[in-house]
């Protein structure tokens, strides 16, 4: 399998503390990898480097062979890379079906032209979408609500929109920022479900998640942050096993998931 | 030019940007305290001044500080109701900001055109009490009310600065646009904080009217004019900041009056305007920036 | 009957501009035609307003400066230059939409009253520098004698054609995915950008497009007043255009043409209350935003299936 992903040595920093340092990381094409880490431990500091929300100050962000640190965000979603957000932020004012619509964004080949003057083209790739939408939706299990008002939705169904928006995108890596948080059993096997189909589409993914349990049988590799930097990599097994891995868990206090939001 | 005219026109710049200050001031508490950007705060100050003109010339013929007092109670009486009738009920209902924003345009429209029609459009003066005869110092021809404008300023930002960080209310004022829990922790309503914000915004526009008198004729375009100055004033220096409100008043004040004496006084707005532009592109907070981070 | 109800409701805006386009045939006495007329021009700037601050959520106090920038080329090109006055028509939007890209500039980086003061500045130094170049716009005396596209009826039933095709490019817009995009700027920047819209080439492109047909405005405005004076484009007129976009409920295509006629004719139907009717007129407007949630236009207008509701800007 050859790489995807690679984040070589970043460093990120805020005025003086160093949010991400040095971290190393990589997911391979087909993979799916677990990124976890106590609350504050700059899990999603990482995603956000990643996807260009922020710029690292060293290292390099490698996706398909080619250096993506410092890119504009919008330009690292036409590379490929999709995510998800820890903190919905879908659009409220449009409905389930819009907002997976925005997701298609950046494959859209239309421009004002054929929007003003309705062309043919123009025709031709809204009844393609139309499809494509209903299909994601279909997949991910929304299609029955695609009209509704994204403040008519419950919680749980918002963050499964979001992975939805995002496969609009036709990602290659899809980010997902602790997708399980919030979500009540049923809802979070559903989600686990959906994840492994993904996968199977080809996708890779990268889950960032609090919650070690979640990443369990998902994640064929663990990576483990504490305080910005890796402390342990390997299977699910084998970190959880790691001394330091507990000592980081144990010393923080988990399990008090609203520190970080 | 001699070091003397340079002096008095440092003293013309410091005065004009002494009202630009105040505007800005009165911007900056009222965004501080509600997170809302008063468009109507130039004709507010208008206003201020009209009130002095009736008080002191055209109806009640008081004494100037008498005048000057009552003008301050009542623009500030006022803007506390129209805090609580008006602007309170909208944040506190979270209506779309901008449309509150709005709200606000469309007040300093009723306050120019309420002007145009009870006092006229005819230019006005109302007399200041401290004499039309120039002190001389060296060569610098300087007037009695500048020196008092500068003196009643300075007296007002520390007693301001006094009320800001000794008072509940003011220390209240001043944390809630980190953390708008802080106020209610402290026992203060937040409706009571936006009113008393306004109230005390309004009165530092009645101050800033009646100090504009001298200076400016009274005419009801007047608070457009000073207001987009003003506004100008309080995004250079710092949206939300004390210091800023002052040091980007008198950087427009002075540097206002400097262009229109050394280049051209016919462009000097548009030097004005120009220069918040780059100065907003280089530094998009203003000078004394408040970080205002977004967790994604 | 059901139906019949909601295909009248789907195309209401046509059915407004039917009503409009008759208006003549019942002969208007010549001002109020003209009202109607200015009307229709005003309409134009809500419209590009409905793109810029309802769609795309950036709020510009700088408009009268664009229109400007529309009547002051096509007046000093067909007067001084002798240009064809269709010639004129097409190029003004082209300049103005020009300048529209120096004026989305600061949106990039600046957002709220930040970027609000910027527009006045803009709408300002217009002003400023058209009150100066005395040996072009005349200066403070204006431009006098601006030769028209038409004459009479016949300009106001091109107005009415133009005004309809902007329409109806609003319209396409908002159903879009660049009307989407728009959208996602408005509601959250930040998380726009990181699913995949370029901000700022939307922003740009918001801006170009509200430009354009201010432009357009203001070659009407040239045609209509044949007479030209910096008064006309004040910070006070960016406010009214702001008061028009308002009250038609900022995101409706329909409401926004319907308004810009209203709020026009409004000042003409308050003359009774004389001098008073400006200070009416902007308590009008303070009572509609007091009271916007409770009376809720929107939610009206939504269920008259004038457009989605989910266009509510809460």
């Amino acid at each position: 399998m050859s790489s995807l992903l690679k984040v070589d040595k970043a460093v990120k920093r805020f005025g003086g503390i160093t949010a991400v340092d040095g971290v190393e990381l990589e997911v391979k094409e087909g993979q799916v990898v677990g990124l976890i880490g106590p609350n504050g431990s700059g899990k999603t500091t990482v995603l956000n480097v990643i996807t260009g929300v922020y710029k690292p100050e060293e290292g390099k962000i490698i996706f398909n062979g080619e250096e993506i640190q410092g890119m504009a965000p919008h330009t690292i979603v036409e590379k490929g890379i999709g995510r998800t957000f820890q903190n919905i932020r879908l659009i409220n004012s449009q409905t389930v079906f819009d907002n997976v619509w925005l997701g298609h964004h950046v494959n859209s080949k239309l421009n004002i032209f054929d929007i003003i003057l309705k062309t043919r083209r123009e025709k031709e790739e809204l009844k393609q979408v139309r499809e494509e939408i209903e299909e994601v939706l279909d997949f991910i299990g929304l299609l029955s609500i695609k009209d509704e008002y994204i403040g008519n939705i419950p919680y749980g169904q918002k963050k499964i929109l979001e992975i939805g928006r995002a496969l609009m995108a036709k990602p290659k890596l899809l980010l997902l920022d602790e997708p399980a948080a919030g979500l009540n059993n049923t809802e979070s096997r559903e989600l686990v479900q959906i994840v492994k189909k993904i996968n199977q589409k080809g996708i890779s993914i990268l889950l960032i998640e609090h919650e070690m349990e979640f990443v369990q049988g998902l994640a064929e590799r663990v990576y483990v942050l504490d305080h910005g930097k890796k402390i342990a990599e390997g299977t699910f097994a084998e970190c959880t096993n790691n001394p330091l891995v507990i000592e980081a868990y144990l010393g923080t206090g988990r399990g008090d998931k609203n520190a970080e939001n | 030019m001699s070091l003397g005219t340079f002096v008095q026109l440092i003293i013309q710049g410091i005065n004009m940007g002494l009202i630009y200050a105040l505007a800005a001031l009165a911007v900056s508490l009222i965004w501080n305290a509600s997170g809302l950007f008063n468009f109507s705060q130039g004709d507010l100050l208008t206003l201020g001044g009209y009130f002095m003109l009736t008080f002191t010339v055209v109806a009640l013929k008081l004494p100037y500080w008498v005048g000057f007092a009552l003008a301050i109670v009542v623009m500030g009486t006022m803007g506390f109701f129209l805090s609580r009738s008006y602007f309170y009920p909208m944040i506190n209902q979270k209506l779309n900001p901008q449309l509150i924003l709005i709200g606000t345009v469309a007040l300093s429209v009723v306050i120019r055109n309420a002007i145009l029609n009870i006092w006229g459009p005819s230019a006005q003066r109302f007399d200041n009490p401290f004499g039309s005869k120039p002190i001389l110092i060296g060569d610098a021809i300087i007037m009695p009310y500048q020196i008092v404008n500068i003196v009643i300023v300075i007296i007002l930002v520390v007693l301001l600065q006094l009320f800001l960080r000794k008072t509940v209310m003011g220390i209240a004022m001043r944390a809630v646009a980190q953390k708008p829990v802080v106020s209610s922790l402290m026992g203060i309503k937040v409706e009571q904080l936006v009113s008393y914000t306004f109230l005390l915004s309004t009165c530092l526009a009645s101050i800033a009217g009646v100090l504009t008198g001298p200076i400016l004729p009274l005419i009801p375009e007047m608070g457009s004019l000073l207001s987009i100055k003003a506004f100008a004033a309080v995004l250079i220096g710092g949206l939300g900041s004390f210091s800023g409100a002052l040091v980007g008043g008198l950087i427009v004040g002075i540097s206002e009056v400097l262009f229109s004496t050394f280049i051209t006084s016919t462009y000097k707005d548009v030097f004005i305007f120009l220069m918040m532009m780059i100065i907003l592109q280089i530094r998009p907070g203003g000078i004394f920036r408040i970080e205002i981070s977004e967790k994604v | 009957m059901n139906k019949a109800l909601k295909i009248l409701k789907d195309n209401f805006i046509y059915l407004a501009f039917i009503v409009v386009g008759l208006l003549p045939v019942f002969g208007l006495p010549n001002y109020q035609f003209y009202i109607v007329e200015r009307g229709m021009q005003n309409a134009l700037v809500v419209l590009s307003l409905v793109i810029l601050l309802g769609f795309t959520g950036q709020l510009s106090l700088g408009h009268a400066g664009l229109v400007a920038v529309g009547a002051y080329f096509y007046a000093i090109t067909v007067k001084n230059y002798g240009f064809s006055p269709w010639i004129s028509l097409i190029l003004a939007p082209v300049v103005t939409g020009l300048v529209g890209m120096l004026l989305a500039i600061p949106s990039f980086k600046l957002r709220g009253p930040f970027l609000v003061v910027n527009t006045i500045a803009f709408g300002e130094i217009v002003r400023i520098l058209i009150l100066n170049a005395v040996d072009f716009t005349g200066g403070p005396f204006g431009l006098k004698g601006i030769k028209p596209l038409f004459s009479g009826v016949y300009l106001y039933y091109f107005m009415l054609v133009v005004v309809l095709i902007f329409a109806i490019v609003t319209l396409r817009i908002n159903k879009s995915h660049i009307g989407l995009a728009f959208k996602a700027i408005r509601d959250d920047e930040v998380a726009a950008e990181i699913i995949g819209v370029d901000v700022k080439k939307y922003k740009l492109l918001s801006f170009v497009i509200s430009s354009i047909f201010a432009g357009v405005s203001g070659v009407f405005f040239a045609n209509l007043t044949g007479y030209l004076n910096p008064d006309s484009f004040t910070f006070e007129i960016s406010s009214t255009y702001l008061l028009m976009v308002v009250m038609g409920g900022m995101t409706s295509t329909t409401g926004g043409f319907l308004s810009a006629l209203l709020v026009t004719a409004l000042p003409e139907v308050l003359r009774f209350l004389a001098d008073y009717r400006m200070v009416i007129y902007g308590l009008i407007l303070l009572i509609y935003i007091r009271f916007y949630k409770v009376l809720d236009i929107k939610k009206i207008f939504s269920k008259l299936n004038f457009k989605k509701s989910s266009e509510v800007v809460e």
